[in-house]
C-alpha cells in the first residue's frame, strides 16, 4: 500500500509537470517550426511537435493568402483522444491516445518509400512526418479557371492490431482538413456471435465490429489575441411549408455541447470578437462536418459523445475530450463544458467524429485505409476570394 | 481473302492490337480501359447524353490478379436540385438546362493535368486521370500507397460550373463525387439578410441547398436480375452495437439515421467469394449532415436512397419526362413494386448547403460532395495485399506497440518497456530509482488492460 501511494505521488509530479508543459495559451512554439509558401505566395506557418498521447500536435497555425496579412488561426489542434468500443462489448471501450498513445515508440518511423515524392522530417532522431504537396484540382473555374494546391504533412502511429494515419492538409485558399486514417489489422477475429461483427475470415470466424469516436481538439486564437473569440451557431429553420428558410445567429454565450440538425441546418463559427475584413465581414472559420451519418454511436450512453461538437473556455489541464487525467481536472469534455462564460474568451472546439467499422474480407488480411475527415473553413476571413 | 486482313488478323490475335481487344460494348472511342499502378483494372463505356452529360455503362472492374465482373450497367448523374433559401428559385439544373451539349465545357489540356481528354465530335469533354489516392493500408512498416482512376467533365449552368467526377480506386471503391464552382447565382439587398449572408455592403449572398442524385443501375456480375439490396441497422444498447441486416423485397424509400448508424448494400444473390459470402458493393451516404426535406410538392427530396426497379424511362430523380405513363420523380418511381428477382436500380443523393461567405465572390472556390460505393466480400482478402489472414488472437493482449525500429539511447530502458512514453518527461535523465518506482506504478496502472485487444 505504501509502494501505492509513493507511485501515485510519482504520478502527481508527473502530471504537474505535463500540465506546466501545456500551460501556453500564447504565442509559444510547440516542438520544431515549419512553413510551406505556394507558387502563388499563399502560406501557411505552424509548429509541430510529437507528444506521446496525441502523437503530431501542431501548434501556432498561421495561414496568409497571397498579398493578405499573416494571422494566426489556431493555438494548437490535435486529435485529443481516440475511443474505440466493439460491438459486443467483450472489452470496455479503449482510450487509445491515453492508454496507448498515438506518439512515444507507437508512432512510426516512415522511410523514404513511405513518402514519395514528399520530405520526411524528424522528430527525437526519427523521420516521423511526411510532407507533400499535392494538386488539388480546381481551385474555381468561372470564365478562367485555377488549378490549387495543397500540403498534406501525415504521420502513421500503430495501436495494438490497428494502425492510424493522422493526416493534416492545408489548402492554398485557407482550408484546414484534418483527416484520421483507420488501417492495419483488425484487432479481433475470433468472436462468436455474428450479430456483433462479419465472417471474414477463410475459417468462418466472425470479426468484431467497432466504432470509432475521433475526438478532436481545436484550440482557436484567431489573430494575435487568443482571449477574445466568440462562439456563434447559425441555423435556417424551413418554414412550416418548408418552402423558405429563415437565418438566425446566436453568440454561444457559456460553455456548452451541441449537434449538427439537418432540418436547421446548424452549424458554428468561431470569430475574432474585434477584427473584420474590411468590408461587412468579420474574422472567422467554421467546421465543416464529414460522416454524418454515424454520428449517434454511443452505445455506453457516455456524456462525452452525447454531442457532436463541445465549446468551453481554454484550461491548460483539458487536455483529453475523455480519459482526461482528473488531478484538479474534469475526466471529459462534458465536465470541461460546465457553464463558465464563453464570450471573448480563449475558445476550444472539441469535435467528436465517430464511425462504425464492419468488417468485410478485404479486411481479413489488411483493412483498406478508410479515411474521416472534416474542414475548417474560412468565413469572412478575407473580404473577397484571395485568388 | 486480303493479304492485309491476314495481317491484320494475325496482329489481332497476337495481342499487338490493344485497343482492339476491347470493346465490346461501345465505340472504341467511347472505350476507357486503364489499368492502375498496382494492376487493378477498369473499363467503361461512356456516352454523351444532352442530359445526363457523360454516362457511364458496362464498368467492369479487375481486382489485380483477380476476375474481371461487371458492377454497374449505367451510372450517371440524376439531377442537381438548386432551391433557394427565400424561395426566389427552385432549379432541376440536369433536367431543365442539361449537363451536356452545350453546357457541357471544352477542357483544355491545364485543365486535365498528366491526364487525357478525351472528346465528342471534336470537343474535349472528359479528363482521365490516374491520381495517387494516400494510403491503400498500412500495418506496423508496410505501406501500401493507392491510386485510382479519374473521370470529370465540366458543366456551366448559369454562374455555376459543375464537375461531375468518378473516382475508381484500386480496392474497387467507387466514389461519385460533384464539385460546385463559378460565382454566386443569386444576390439580393440587405432585406434579404434572413435568407442569406453579406458579402459587402448592400449585397447579401442568398442561401440555397444542392441536392445531388445519381442513377446507379448495378448488375453485380454481369447478370441484371438477381442482385439484392439490403439495410444495415444497428441497435445500440448496454455497451454493444447489435447489428440487423434487412432485405427489401420492394421498392423503398429510405434515409439515413445516425443513431442506427443506417447503410446499405447490393449483393449478388448466385455469386459468392471463396469465403461462400455473396459479392457486394456498400453504399454509404456520409456526407448527410445537410439533408433536406424539401416542400410537399419535391417529395422526391423526402428521402437519401431510393430502390426500385429498373424502367428505362425512368431517368431523373425529378422532373422526369411523365409522357407513355412514366412516372414523375422518385417518390413515384417507389411504389410498391416487387423487386426480387428484378433489376434492381439505386437512386443515391447527398446534399450540400451552401450559406454564402465573403470568400464566394468574385470567384467561388470548388466545394465538392461524394457518396461512397466500397466492395464487401467481392474479394476474398485485401486485393492489394498478398499477407495471410489476421491470425485468431489466443489471448487477449493490450495495444502493445510494436518494437521502435530506431530508440534512441537514453530512453530504452523505459520507453520500450513500458510503451507509454507519455508517462515521464522523456529527454530528462530520470535516475534509477525513479525508474523502478515509475515501473511499480506502471505494473498497477495497465493491470485493466490484461482484458484488453
Amino acid at each position: 500500500m505504501k509502494y501505492r501511494s509513493t507511485t501515485l505521488c510519482l504520478l502527481a509530479i508527473l502530471t504537474l509537470w505535463q500540465a506546466a508543459a501545456h500551460a501556453t495559451p500564447d504565442d509559444t512554439c510547440n516542438g520544431q517550426s515549419f512553413s510551406k509558401t505556394f507558387a502563388s505566395g499563399a502560406k501557411w506557418r505552424l509548429c509541430w511537435a510529437s507528444q506521446p498521447a496525441e502523437g503530431i500536435v501542431l501548434s501556432q497555425i498561421h495561414y496568409q493568402a497571397p498579398h493578405q496579412p499573416e494571422r494566426r488561426i489556431l493555438g494548437q489542434a490535435s486529435l485529443s483522444q481516440l475511443e474505440t468500443a466493439f460491438d459486443d462489448g467483450s472489452v470496455t471501450p479503449l482510450f487509445l491516445s491515453t492508454e496507448a498513445g498515438f506518439g512515444g515508440n507507437n508512432l512510426q518511423t516512415l522511410t523514404a518509400q513511405d513518402c514519395s515524392n514528399g520530405t520526411l522530417h524528424a522528430a527525437e532522431g526519427r523521420n516521423v512526418l511526411c510532407e507533400t504537396t499535392r494538386d488539388s484540382g480546381y481551385s474555381y473555374k468561372y470564365v478562367t479557371q485555377r488549378q490549387g494546391q495543397l500540403l498534406e504533412l501525415a504521420s502513421h502511429s500503430q495501436i495494438g492490431a490497428r494502425n492510424y494515419s493522422l493526416r493534416w492538409r492545408f489548402y492554398e485558399n485557407g482550408t484546414l482538413e484534418p483527416s484520421l486514417g483507420l488501417s492495419g489489422e483488425l484487432p479481433i477475429v475470433d468472436a462468436t456471435d455474428s450479430a456483433y461483427g462479419w465472417a471474414v475470415m477463410q475459417s468462418g470466424k466472425i470479426a468484431t465490429g467497432f466504432t470509432d469516436h475521433a475526438l478532436w481538439r481545436l484550440d482557436f486564437d484567431l489573430d494575435t489575441t487568443p482571449a477574445n473569440d466568440v462562439v456563434e451557431e447559425i441555423t435556417s429553420t424551413p418554414t412550416a411549408d418548408r418552402i423558405r428558410k429563415t437565418k438566425a445567429i446566436t453568440t454561444l454565450d457559456t460553455e456548452t455541447g451541441r449537434s449538427f440538425d439537418p432540418d436547421i441546418k446548424r452549424f458554428w463559427r468561431i470569430r475574432d470578437g474585434v477584427l473584420t475584413n474590411g468590408s461587412v465581414g468579420q474574422l472567422s472559420y467554421e467546421l465543416v462536418p464529414n460522416r454524418y451519418d454515424h454520428s449517434r454511436a454511443n452505445s455506453s450512453n457516455e456524456d462525452c459523445l452525447a454531442h457532436d461538437v463541445f465549446f468551453t473556455r481554454y484550461k491548460a489541464c483539458e487536455q483529453h475530450a475523455a480519459h482526461n487525467a482528473t488531478t484538479d481536472c474534469g475526466a471529459n469534455v462534458s465536465q470541461f463544458a460546465n457553464g463558465e462564460s464563453l464570450d471573448q474568451q480563449d475558445v476550444v472546439v472539441w469535435y467528436k467524429q465517430s464511425y462504425h467499422h464492419l468488417p468485410r474480407s478485404e479486411d481479413s488480411n489488411r483493412i483498406g485505409t478508410v479515411w474521416s475527415s472534416f474542414q475548417l473553413l474560412p468565413r469572412d476571413w478575407h473580404a473577397t476570394n484571395p485568388f | 481473302m486480303n493479304i492485309s486482313y491476314y495481317l491484320y488478323a494475325i496482329l489481332l490475335c497476337s495481342g499487338f492490337i490493344p485497343s482492339l481487344q476491347a470493346a465490346e460494348f461501345c465505340d472504341d472511342a467511347y472505350y476507357v480501359d486503364t489499368t492502375l499502378p498496382n494492376q487493378a483494372r477498369w473499363d467503361m463505356c461512356w456516352e454523351h447524353r444532352a442530359r445526363e452529360g457523360v454516362l457511364l455503362h458496362h464498368i467492369h472492374y479487375t481486382p489485380a490478379n483477380g476476375t474481371r465482373r461487371m458492377v454497374l450497367y449505367q451510372a450517371a448523374v440524376a439531377q442537381i436540385h438548386v432551391p433557394y433559401d427565400n424561395n426566389s428559385s427552385r432549379f432541376h439544373d440536369v433536367t431543365d438546362y442539361g449537363l451536356g451539349d452545350k453546357y457541357i465545357s471544352a477542357l483544355k489540356p491545364e485543365e486535365c493535368i498528366s491526364g487525357k481528354l478525351l472528346n465528342y465530335f471534336g470537343k474535349n469533354i472528359l479528363c482521365q486521370q490516374v491520381q495517387p489516392r494516400d494510403d491503400a493500408y498500412s500495418v506496423d512498416n508496410e505501406r501500401q500507397q493507392g491510386d485510382a482512376l479519374s473521370l470529370f467533365s465540366v458543366s456551366v449552368i448559369g454562374s455555376y460550373n459543375y464537375i461531375p467526377e468518378w473516382r475508381f480506386f484500386d480496392d474497387g471503391t467507387i466514389q461519385p463525387g460533384m464539385g460546385a464552382t463559378g460565382a454566386l447565382q443569386r444576390f439580393g439587398y440587405n432585406s434579404l439578410m434572413p435568407h442569406g449572408w453579406p458579402l459587402t455592403d448592400y449585397k447579401v449572398g442568398i442561401a440555397h441547398l444542392h441536392n445531388f442524385f445519381w442513377k446507379l443501375d448495378f448488375e453485380l456480375g454481369g447478370t441484371p436480375n438477381d442482385d439484392a439490396v439490403e439495410e444495415i441497422n444497428y441497435t445500440q444498447s448496454d455497451g454493444k452495437t447489435l447489428r440487423n441486416n434487412t432485405r427489401f423485397t420492394t421498392e423503398a424509400a429510405r434515409s439515413v439515421d445516425p443513431v442506427q448508424l443506417r447503410s446499405w448494400r447490393i449483393l449478388d444473390t448466385q455469386l459468392t467469394n471463396s469465403k461462400n459470402l455473396p459479392i457486394s458493393y456498400d453504399i454509404q451516404l456520409p456526407e448527410s449532415g445537410q439533408r433536406d426535406a424539401g416542400p410537399s410538392f419535391e417529395p422526391f427530396t423526402e428521402h437519401d436512397i431510393y430502390i426500385t426497379k429498373q424502367k428505362s424511362c425512368e431517368l431523373f430523380a425529378s422532373h422526369n419526362p411523365s409522357t407513355n405513363g412514366c412516372a414523375e420523380d422518385l417518390s413515384t418511381f417507389a411504389n410498391g413494386e416487387n423487386i426480387e428477382g428484378q433489376d434492381v436500380v439505386v437512386w443515391a443523393s447527398t446534399t450540400f448547403y451552401h450559406m454564402p461567405r465573403a470568400e464566394d465572390a468574385p470567384r467561388m472556390d470548388a466545394h465538392w460532395s461524394h457518396i461512397s460505393l466500397i466492395p464487401r466480400d467481392w474479394h476474398d482478402k485485401n486485393p492489394l495485399s498478398d499477407s495471410a489472414e489476421t491470425a485468431a488472437k489466443t489471448s487477449t493482449p493490450p495495444p502493445v506497440p510494436p518494437t521502435p525500429p530506431v530508440v534512441p539511447v537514453e530512453v530504452v530502458n523505459t520507453a520500450t518497456f513500458l510503451g507509454k512514453g507519455w508517462l515521464y518527461p522523456r529527454h530528462f535523465n530520470i535516475p534509477l530509482i525513479m525508474r523502478s518506482l515509475q515501473l511499480a506504478w506502471a505494473a498497477e496502472r495497465f493491470k485493466p488492460f490484461t482484458k484488453s485487444p
